[in-house]
């Protein structure tokens, strides 16, 4: 039989037991509550980088094309559309298939709404070697951007990051 | 640097010139980016292109414009293909090596001066 002393010692561990479940039962919750206000967090600035990147993003296409007095050869201008400088901007003439060079180019910094200067570019290459134009440049936070250009479509394409088809 | 794309490209003046003289020129104009796409070049005539045109530029080089060699490049098949390399003490050397090989083969050694007019 189970004396008056033992019974009070069984007791009072489940009372300790007890108190230890609840502490650890607010420690959880408050962990729970602290992961999700890190989370909240974590997307407030993730927004901001976005909002930020946006209010300073270059976007760069490509001018209609302007014919020489040289035979196949026509000069293209870059613009800069976007709400920010344009920053070490590259300008590759490659192979669309292989990303193969060309001609590689660098174009001065280019600020929002600024068009560059002129470069050449021999019209038999988008024909017989599906060249296309790539530029890539960076926005002022040192984020890469590129644009893809397609000649004889006439379309652009546009992406962060390297570019991964660019064979350099 | 302009905000509009309303110009005019122009070719004020074609000039025979020597190998040997846009080699000189090549060397001596001192670049920030010298022998740009110089390796490009080397890559196509590996790959059996030669040299038909090779022509000095007073402008459009590859680094920031400026002056720049165009060597236009064809293939057995007739297939060309152009490069613009910026001028370099690597591009002299190797025009120099080639001089009389192009000569011989009848390539074209131009100097041509372009202009840029607002339309």
């Amino acid at each position: 039989m189970m004396t008056a002393f033992e019974l009070a010692l069984v007791i009072l561990n489940l009372c300790v037991a007890a108190i230890y479940a609840a502490i650890l039962w607010v420690m959880l919750k408050q962990r729970s509550i602290m992961d999700k206000q890190l989370e909240a967090m974590q997307s407030q600035i993730c927004e901001a980088k976005r909002n930020r990147m946006a209010a300073h993003r270059p976007i760069l296409r490509f001018e209609p094309p302007i014919a020489s007095g040289l035979p196949n050869l026509e000069f293209y201008q870059v613009h800069n559309i976007g709400a920010g400088a344009a920053l070490d901007v590259l300008l590759f003439v490659h192979e669309r298939s292989t990303g193969e060079m060309f001609v590689v180019g660098k174009i001065e910094p280019l600020s929002s709404r600024e068009t560059s200067n002129e470069f050449p570019v021999l019209r038999p290459l988008f024909h017989f070697h599906e060249a296309t134009l790539t530029l890539t440049y960076f926005d002022i936070w040192s984020n890469r951007f590129w644009t893809l250009y397609d000649p004889l479509e006439q379309t652009h394409s546009f992406g962060e990051g390297e570019p991964p088809y660019l064979k350099r | 640097m302009q905000s509009v794309s309303q110009r005019q490209i122009v070719v004020e003046r074609i000039e025979p010139i020597t190998p040997h003289e846009i080699a000189d020129f090549a060397e001596q104009i001192g670049l920030s980016n010298p022998d740009m796409n110089f390796d490009i070049l080397l890559k196509w005539l590996d790959k059996g292109f030669r040299a038909v045109k090779i022509a000095l530029w007073n402008r459009f080089g590859p680094a920031y414009g400026g002056t720049s060699i165009f060597f236009l490049l064809q293939n057995p098949e007739g297939k060309e293909i152009a490069t613009i390399v910026s001028p370099g003490k690597k591009v002299a050397h190797f025009i120099r090596q080639h001089a009389e090989e192009w000569e011989r083969n009848g390539v074209v050694f131009e100097k041509v001066q372009w202009s840029v007019r607002q339309g």
